[in-house]
């Protein structure tokens, strides 16, 4: 390669960085009130742009007034989605706000593909398609313009954040929401504002973005995937933090693709994300009283438990437990052979969600890898029974033993980080994993993908449907007995504990560190057993099939089920596998009938599907208990409780 | 340094960039014994519980308990030598209830490892059991016993501060550090909480070291007080010597102040 190669690669990293550093900017100003990070932006931008390409070649408006039109829309769907969705969801654990801009996403780009359905169009330039060059380097109008103006939106988001009292508020708000309110901030006004103008940054970047690129309804999802990481690695305090790590990652992506070859280079650029996480916790650009905003992010809802109470430990709990089993085993038999499979992936799901319940619901820590374990686990069995020769047994157990381990590696240097930055780091990993097993042909077959061959036990093939559905469910058994037991042990309430103060549990004698990455390689475990039963039941795997959005729907399996809850896992499997095959009937519409149901979810159960019968319970019981716990305390004082 | 005391805290020094929040201080606490500190915010007061506790690193001095050297033990191991703390702002497990809050307090007495808790072996069973009957016999000898098994988020401030006590003193540790205790209590629930401690001394031998601004609620309290300001100690003695000594008097009551 020579040095124009080189240069060229440099400018246009930086133009197409900049370009997504627009992007980034209304995740940052939504994240620095809300701490929210906003999965709605993508799709938000993508809507302004269609709108933009309607007004520009179909009703031909100037280009001035059009781009006005759309960043006034996207404003407004700012507002609305602050207003009709978020704002009910304030007092819940923020990671439920995030899963419901993804419901959002999932609407609105369904709304979009029944629309315009999968095409790209061409959204014309206003300053047109020519360009300069300087020596070897060539740059289109279109590019210059967008540099332009992210240098310019920059600077007035940087005036207004400093020098106005509405920027005094938001950083006040930022710091502090409850203290900023006592002050006589109104904050549900500055947050609205932020979502507005969040909406707005999300049109402008369709309005750059679309003319150098394309449009279709996926682009602007991908570009912010992009931009997440860019804004993590830059710190989510900083707009220009936020820009210069989308730049960053755009430049090293060009060079990476010129140096090295372009199929290494998302699991490089992993690498580095990672290492740059490791080495700055809080990003490149970011302050370190992040920590304590992004703690909220595992906040509990709280409350007692009638129905816990009411099955207890004893004999009502078993038989209600036993009864589930036998609907489990019998089930074959009632529904059709389709359902059965479908089943089938029910339970594997359910053991990938079991990993993040423990995980997530137990120790607080957010993983987006989920998915990238289960590849890892599917390929190892794959491997380890077609190319070794090993019964599904060796297989299944190989695929734990290495996704532990893999589990084990992420683990380590994820100990320092938490929220958002954690999600970043783990979702790199996810990331990458397809990529090097697609680029490991030899051994993986690349994208052609492999076989798995059909599971056997001691000799005895499990062909058919119905005999796979009982394996699955047999293994999902096996898997929640073993986490219901680490549950109630000294190690369950040591995982507990840290998630709920870090300071008390060591305190107590908590080793941290241990149990932190021992939730980690169990989490890893699991998702490796649930690859394995996947390869086998399939019988087929390649690199599309663990992406980066199955961990995202594991996530929300998990919030959806019930953070913390075994059966939530199942539960929360049941709706992420059977809602879209429910709904399949309708076609197009069933993203935004799969949005909606995880809205209405999180909306209405905020402790999740399983929460719900206590939370009828609670409509009837409300006197009794709680009015003992605010009258007769021998010592506390209930003025004092808040 | 005297060999007998339990705990003997000598020089020590913290540094927070330029800030020597601790400043060369000197303590001991012996067996079984109730020593106070006293200060204004600021004094140093949390940074030396921080510091006997590993949660901060000491630039400077020694500390040894029961014998051995204390300084840079990790702050997990600390409980494991008999050292057992509470926090200045509550730090109690939420989502998870009073019993369990106290089995948390017995972590570091019981061995049961990932695999004998992943079948529930029969030694899994034996230690759960008596983690149980342990955290109970806590319960009962704090008074928590109607608590049991709510949810601690749910309770009343002034319980949970028992809790917090309870989960501390559920290991048997020979020495008890408590960081502000009174803290948001009414008169009325601090004599109750003294009580209390000075009960649970009794019945296990234990030392306690507790800070606080309250001067009367330490004076009760303690056999021997320091006094501290400004990461020193300015006086040290029986709890009417202290409070009598003029530079605690003028840091209480301003310069010029007479004799209280």
């Amino acid at each position: 390669m020579h040095f124009g190669s080189l240069a060229q690669g440099i400018v246009s990293g930086v133009v197409m960085g900049g370009a997504l550093g627009l992007l980034a900017l209304g995740v940052i100003v939504v994240f620095r009130s809300t701490n929210v990070l906003n999965f709605a932006q993508g799709d938000a931008s993508m809507l302004c742009g269609f709108l933009l390409y309607v007004l520009l070649t179909h009703v031909h408006l100037p280009y001035a007034l059009a781009v006005l039109l759309a960043v006034l829309l996207g404003g407004a769907l700012g507002l609305v989605m602050d207003r009709l969705i978020l704002r009910p969801l304030r007092g819940q654990p923020l990671m439920s706000s995030v899963i419901a801009t993804l419901a959002i996403s999932m609407i609105l780009s369904g709304v979009a593909l029944f629309v315009w359905g999968p095409y790209e169009f061409a959204v014309p330039s206003p300053v047109g398609t020519g360009g300069v060059r300087v020596g070897s380097i060539s740059l289109g109008y279109s590019s210059l313009l967008a540099l332009g103006v992210v240098a310019v939106v920059i600077l007035l988001l940087t005036l207004l954040m400093q020098r106005t009292r509405i920027g005094l508020a938001m950083r006040a708000t930022s710091q502090s929401a409850r203290v900023a309110g006592l002050l006589g901030i109104n904050v549900e006004s500055v947050f609205s504002l932020s979502w507005v103008l969040s909406g707005a940054l999300g049109a402008l970047a369709a309005a750059i973005i679309t003319p150098i690129y394309y449009l279709d309804i996926g682009i602007m999802d991908q570009l912010l995937l992009i931009a997440f990481a860019g804004v993590v690695l830059g710190g989510l305090t900083s707009f220009l933090g936020a820009v210069a790590g989308t730049v960053l990652l755009s430049v090293v992506t060009n060079v990476l693709d010129l140096y090295v070859s372009t199929q290494w280079t998302s699991p490089i650029l992993v690498l580095i994300i990672l290492l740059t996480l490791v080495l700055w916790p809080q990003g490149l650009f970011g302050r370190r009283s992040l920590i304590s905003a992004t703690h909220g992010l595992f906040a509990r809802p709280q409350g007692g438990s009638p129905l816990q109470r009411f099955l207890g430990s004893g004999r009502r709990k078993t038989s209600a437990t036993s009864l589930l089993v036998i609907i489990g085993v019998v089930l074959p038999f009632l529904v059709g052979s389709i359902r059965t499979d479908q089943l089938t992936q029910v339970w594997i799901a359910a053991i990938a969600i079991l990993g993040l319940t423990v995980l997530f619901g137990f120790t607080g820590q957010v993983s987006l890898a989920q998915a990238g374990f289960m590849g890892l686990g599917a390929y190892c069995s794959a491997i380890v029974t077609t190319d070794l020769g090993f019964p599904f047994l060796g297989g299944l157990v190989a695929a734990a033993v290495v996704a532990g381990l893999f589990g084990l590696a992420l683990g380590v240097p994820c100990l320092r980080l938490s929220g958002p930055y954690l999600a970043v780091a783990t979702w790199g990993f996810g990331w990458g994993l397809p990529t090097a097993i697609a680029n490991l042909n030899r051994l993986t077959g690349g994208f052609n993908g492999m076989a798995g061959p059909e599971p056997s036990l001691f000799g005895l093939m499990l062909t058919g449907g119905r005999a796979k559905y009982w394996l699955a469910l047999v293994v999902l058994a096996v898997c929640i007995a073993a986490v219901a037991n680490l549950r109630r042990s000294r190690i369950g309430r040591a995982w507990l504990a840290l998630r709920s103060s870090e300071p008390a549990a060591k305190a107590m004698g908590v080793n941290i560190t241990v149990y932190k990455l021992l939730a980690f390689v169990v989490s890893a475990m699991l998702a490796g057993v649930a690859g394995s039963l996947y390869t086998h039941t399939v019988n087929f795997i390649s690199p599309q099939t663990f992406t980066f959005w199955n961990s995202i729907f594991y996530l929300a399996a998990v919030v959806v089920g019930g953070m913390e809850s075994l059966p939530g896992a199942i539960v929360g499997a049941l709706f992420l596998v059977m809602i879209p095959q429910l709904v399949a009937g309708v076609g197009n519409w069933q993203y935004v009938i799969y949005g909606g149901a995880l809205l209405v979810v999180i909306r209405f159960a905020p402790r999740g599907i399983v929460g719900v019968p206590d939370q009828l319970a609670n409509l009837f019981i409300r006197t009794g208990r709680r009015q003992q716990l605010t009258t007769a305390e021998p010592l506390g004082d209930p003025a004092k409780s808040s | 340094m005297r060999v007998s005391a339990l705990l003997a805290i000598e020089g020590l020094q913290v540094r927070f960039g330029g800030v020597r929040a601790v400043d060369g201080v000197s303590l001991t606490v012996d067996e079984g014994e109730s020593v106070g500190i006293i200060g204004p915010n600021g004094a140093g007061k949390t940074t030396l519980i921080n510091a006997i506790t590993g949660f901060a690193r000491p630039n400077g001095g020694r500390a040894s308990f029961a014998g051995a050297p204390l300084l840079g033990r990790a702050p997990h191991s600390i409980i494991r030598a008999g050292i057992a703390r509470t926090f200045q702002n509550l730090e109690l497990f939420e989502g998870m209830t009073v019993v369990e809050n106290v089995m948390v307090g017995l972590h570091s007495q019981h061995r049961t490892g990932v695999m004998s808790a992943l079948v529930n072996a029969p030694s899994a069973r034996r230690d759960e059991r008596a983690m149980r009957a342990r955290a109970d016999e806590v319960l009962d000898e704090v008074g928590l016993r109607e608590w049991r098994d709510e949810r601690v988020e749910l309770l009343p401030y002034g319980i949970q501060k028992l809790v917090e006590l309870a989960r501390a003193i559920a290991s048997r540790p020979r020495l008890l550090l408590l960081d502000e205790p009174a803290a948001g209590l009414n008169t009325h629930e601090k004599d109750m909480l003294r009580q209390k401690i000075d009960d649970i001394r009794a019945s296990y031998r234990l030392a306690v070291l507790v800070i606080d601004h309250d001067v009367r609620f330490i004076e009760r309290l303690s056999n021997r007080m320091y006094a501290m300001n400004f990461g020193t100690v300015i006086a040290a003695g029986r709890p009417a010597e202290v409070l009598s000594a003029p530079p605690v008097v003028t840091s209480y009551l301003g310069e010029g102040a007479g004799a209280p």
